[in-house]
Order: structure tokens, then C-alpha cells, then sequence
């Protein structure tokens, strides 16, 4: 699939989706779990990524989504990581059975783990599905902040003139 | 100095930038109404503006046959403008205030005292501008003092409002742009001061500090400094969105190497190679998105290949830096020995260590980028990677 068309593909996929405003990846995984109605955690790595294993991966279980991410090599990056795995729930992706990542995971009880799904290389279309939808949610988000939007009247000034980002 | 102002190519370059500013807010007439507002408020100012100029005047008067009209409708404009700007003051201000909206039906009956005016004042297509012919003639006297007195009293309201907001606005852009704006104001009311004093001159005698050519030209200075101060306070935004957009376009190219690079010997950290470099600058519009995809690309091949470097090399490459925190210049030295060991075949088995970067903006990640791509190829970084690999032993020969 060509960038421009996989763009327009998870464009669609992306319709009607708001990211919260101010954006933080904790307002849009509390967003995604309002939105999906179950519990959406976050858990950082608590050891630095090595190169045999995926620097992201989403576990759906009965009742709750769960991330485990590594560290990153930036905040930026940390986030996009983040973003990806939230791309896998977002575009509903399920990963065959059978998966080198299932047997990564021989820990995990089977009856207990409905969804594995991890960030490794882009080497299927739910990969790329998901990376590209990351990047769209950061589009959406904003790539320059700005100023915050001021309250009350000066709020309502600044809106009329356009001096700060539309709330 | 006058005829410097008077130059088609000054007043051209003014105009443009004004009618931009209101094809930019062209959008913003379908949205709220104080957006609204602003938007008919640009306009009605760039229209009255624009008919202050003698060629515009006399090809509107020519094509209309009705002698200066241009000179009525752009006062007009200007009131009606004063209308919009007292409008928004009572929809920022919630409606609190009463006097708002008697002012706006007060310059709404100076429009209709205008109109009526117009229709007696001496006026003749071979004598434009009846201010300069029949300056004495009470009809003109009285219209040119109420529209002066209309603008300087609208003026003065925004410049009151402004002023409040000003000084409540936090430091930064919005401060800025209010400043600008409340600035515009003054020097507008300037401009209304002395105009009414050049007004009384002609019509009464009353005597002037300056010749009336000096007064004419310090009167166009004024009116050029307050459209000024007002174009930039409204367009400070679109400025800094621009500026923003061309440093990302600038940083994008100079990515291009590091990530060719990198991406060259992890290839499957690319998600979707970019277009063909021409079509690459000329989309616009995805920059952001390349731009990000980049810096994401670069940092997973980044984090994937300083996994070829052990504790030990980095150690060694950190004293072969020197003393104190090396940063991001070791980073870019563990880059540079992790790109020679993959070169000569080796596996990735070790941690991926990154100095860790806390913005999560794109352009403070573009920054950090930018700067780790100069520090590669920095020749000082270069040598003391060779130095690591001619101190280890076990590394091929190659590397050195």
C-alpha cells in the first residue's frame, strides 16, 4: 500500500474520533476507556528495550486494556509507542493465533488474554495500520501547542482575533 | 518624506497585506459571531483604507458618476468598522455594558448625518475632494468634524478596552497582539486629532504648528503606523505559524542524511519510504506528518542500533569525550561505533541506551535531532569512535 493511500485509509478509520483538549496521553487513554467502557493502564518497562523484543505491546484481557511500553528514545518517541498500541484498539485489530508473540508470552494465561498485539517492525498491514493512525492522533493533537487559551473575556478577545489556538 | 508615503509600491505593499488579512478571515464569517465581528471589522477597515487613495477614488467616482462618493462610502466603512469593534467590546465584555450599545446606534445615526450631509455639500467631478475646494462651506465643515469625531470617539473606546485587557493578559503572544492593537488605536486617534485640527485650519484658520504639506505628511505617517501596529497584532499568529513552518521545512532537509543513514541499515524500522524528493517539498500540507514519521523512524533505528554497543564501548567512548556530561555528543559517538559494527556484521545483543530527551514536542524533538545529526558527522566525534574501536580488542580491525 502506498503512504498516500494507507494515509487515507486510516483517515477513515479515524473519522469522528476527537482527541481531548488539552491533549496528554493520559486524557485520550482515559478518553479510550470511556469510549470503550474498560479500563485502559499503562505500563512503562522496568528494564531498558532490548533489541529482540517489541517496544510496545497491548494486552486485552476480560475487562481491562493494558500497555506495556519501553522507555523510548525520547518523550516524543515514548509516546509514539504509546500511540501505536492505542492504534491497535482504535482500528480493532486481532492477531492470529499462534504468533511468536503469543509464545512470548507464555506467562500470560490463554483463557485470560483475549488480544495480544505489539509494536515491532511495520511487517503487516495492522502494523502499519496502527503506526500511521499514532501519527494522525499527534496530527490531531497538534504539532505546535501554542499559547494556552486564555479564560473569560481575554479568552473571547483572543478567539475573535484568532491570537490563539481554537479551543 | 510625503512623497515617499504617497508611493504607489508603499501603499500597494499596505493594501496587500490588509485585503490578505481579510481573505484570511474570509472563513471566519460562518463561524461565531464575534469571529464574525472580526472578520466584517477587517473588512470594513481594509475597504475604508483602500478608498483613501486618489486613483482608487477617482475610478470608483468616474465608474459611478456621482462626484466623490468614494469619499463618502470609505467613511462609511471607517464607522461602520467602529461599529463592529464596539460590537465586539459588548460580546467580549458579555453585554454588561450599556453604553456599547448606545454607542453603536450613536455612530449609526453619524452614518445617516453623513449620507444626509453629502447630499448638500457643494460637490463638482472636476474638483475631487470637497474637503480641499470647499473646505469653508459649513455642510463640509460639519460633516468632515462628525466623521472625525465619530472615529476619534470609536477609537478612543477600543483604545480604553484594550488597554484593560492588556494589562490582565499574561505575558507572551496575546499580550503582544493586544499591545499592537491597543498601540494601532492611539496612533489612530492621533491621526483623528490631527486631522480635525487640519479640518478647522482650512475651513476657520485656525493656525497649525506645521506647514500644512508637513501636517498632511505627519497625518499619512500616523494612518500607515496604525494599520501597521493593527496588521501585526492580528497577523502576530500567522507570523509565528509560518516562521514554525519554514524552520520544520529547513529541519526536515537537514534530517534527510542522518536518516537515510540510519534507515539504510535498519531498513524495517521505515514505515512508508517518502515521495520523490521534488514532490517531498512540495507537499505542503503533510510536512508535519513526514517530518514526525522521520523523527520516529530515526529514533527507532537509533534505539535498535545502539544496541550493538555494550556498556563497556560506551564507557569508552564517554572518556575518549572527555570530562563532564558529553550528552548528546555521546550519543552520537555510540551512533557512529553501532553503525561500523552492524556494517561489519555484528548482532544487536545489548540494552538500546539513549540520553533521554523531555520535550514531546515536535520541534523540540526536531532540535534534539538536528543537533545529533550535526554531532555525527562531526569530525571530533569520528575520531574518538575510532579511537574506541582501535582500544577493544575483540572488534574487527575494519572498524578502526
Amino acid at each position: 500500500m502506498r503512504r498516500s493511500r494507507l494515509h487515507r485509509a486510516c483517515q477513515a478509520k479515524l473519522a469522528g474520533f476527537q482527541v481531548p483538549r488539552p491533549f496528554s496521553i493520559e486524557a485520550l487513554c482515559a478518553q479510550v476507556a470511556r469510549s470503550r467502557g474498560r479500563e485502559l493502564h499503562l505500563h512503562p518497562l522496568p528494564y531498558p528495550h532490548t533489541p529482540d523484543l517489541p517496544c510496545g505491546i497491548w494486552i486485552a484481557t476480560a475487562d481491562a486494556d493494558h500497555i506495556v511500553h519501553a522507555h523510548g528514545a525520547s518523550a516524543l518517541h515514548q509516546q509514539n509507542i504509546i500511540l501505536h498500541e492505542i492504534g491497535h484498539m482504535l482500528c480493532d485489530h486481532t492477531v492470529t493465533a499462534g504468533s511468536d508473540l503469543a509464545a512470548l508470552l507464555t506467562d500470560l494465561d490463554p483463557a485470560m488474554v483475549r488480544r495480544v498485539l505489539a509494536r515491532t517492525r511495520y511487517s503487516t498491514p495492522q502494523e502499519e495500520e496502527a503506526e500511521m493512525v499514532a501519527a494522525l492522533i499527534m496530527r490531531q493533537a497538534g504539532w505546535a501547542p501554542g499559547p494556552p487559551r486564555p479564560g473569560g473575556p481575554l479568552g473571547r478577545l483572543s478567539d475573535v482575533f484568532g491570537l490563539t489556538r481554537e479551543p | 518624506m510625503h512623497h515617499l508615503l504617497n508611493a504607489p509600491a508603499v501603499w500597494l505593499a499596505l493594501i496587500s497585506v490588509l485585503w490578505l488579512a481579510v481573505v484570511l478571515r474570509v472563513p471566519a464569517l460562518r463561524r461565531s459571531a464575534g469571529k464574525r465581528m472580526g472578520a466584517l471589522l477587517f473588512l470594513a477597515l481594509t475597504s475604508g483604507v483602500t478608498l483613501t487613495a486618489a486613483t482608487v477614488r477617482a475610478a470608483l467616482d468616474s465608474a459611478t458618476g456621482v462626484p466623490d462618493l468614494s469619499i463618502l462610502l470609505g467613511h462609511l466603512a471607517m464607522l461602520a468598522a467602529m461599529i463592529f469593534s464596539v460590537r465586539i467590546a459588548d460580546l467580549v465584555s458579555g453585554g454588561r455594558h450599556r453604553a456599547l450599545r448606545h454607542a453603536q446606534l450613536a455612530f449609526g445615526a453619524a452614518m445617516v448625518l453623513l449620507v444626509a450631509l453629502f447630499l448638500v455639500i457643494p460637490r463638482r467631478a472636476d474638483q475631487p475632494d470637497f474637503g480641499l475646494w470647499h473646505g469653508r462651506d459649513a455642510a463640509v465643515l460639519t460633516y468632515q468634524l462628525i466623521f472625525q469625531a465619530g472615529l476619534g470617539a470609536g477609537l478612543l473606546t477600543n483604545a480604553v478596552f484594550l488597554f484593560r485587557h492588556w494589562r490582565r493578559a499574561p505575558r507572551g503572544q496575546v499580550r503582544a497582539a493586544l499591545l499592537q492593537l491597543w498601540l494601532a488605536c492611539v496612533l489612530g486617534l492621533g491621526y483623528a486629532a490631527g486631522r480635525v485640527w487640519q479640518v478647522l485650519n482650512i475651513g476657520l484658520g485656525v493656525p497649525t504648528l506645521l506647514e500644512r504639506y508637513q501636517h498632511a505628511a505627519v497625518l499619512l505617517l500616523m494612518m500607515y503606523a496604525a494599520l501597521l501596529c493593527g496588521v501585526a497584532g492580528v497577523l502576530l499568529r500567522s507570523a509565528g505559524t509560518v516562521r514554525g513552518h519554514l524552520r520544520r521545512l529547513v529541519g526536515y532537509r537537514r534530517l534527510r542524511p542522518l536518516w537515510a543513514r540510519l534507515t539504510d541499515a535498519v531498513p524495517g524500522t521505515v514505515l512508508r519510504p517518502p515521495p520523490h524528493p521534488v514532490l517531498d517539498l512540495l507537499s505542503v500540507t503533510t510536512l508535519e506528518l513526514r517530518l514526525y514519521r522521520r523523527t520516529v523512524e530515526i529514533r527507532d533505528a537509533q534505539l535498535e542500533l545502539t544496541g550493538h554497543v555494550s556498556a563497556r564501548l560506551r564507557a569508552l567512548a564517554r572518556a575518549e569525550l572527555g570530562d563532564g556530561d558529553p550528552g548528546p555528543a555521546l550519543d552520537a559517538c555510540v551512533l557512529e561505533l553501532a553503525l561500523r559494527i552492524r556494517q561489519d556484521g555484528g548482532r544487536p545483543e545489548h540494552p538500546g541506551t539513549v540520553s533521554w530527551s523531555q520535550d514531546a514536542s515536535l520541534d523540540g524533538e526536531l532540535n534534539q535531532l538536528v543537533e545529533l545529526a550535526r554531532l555525527v558527522r562531526d569530525p571530533a566525534v569520528r575520531a574518538a569512535a575510532d579511537r574506541v574501536l582501535s582500544r577493544e580488542p575483540g572488534l574487527s580491525r575494519q572498524h578502526r
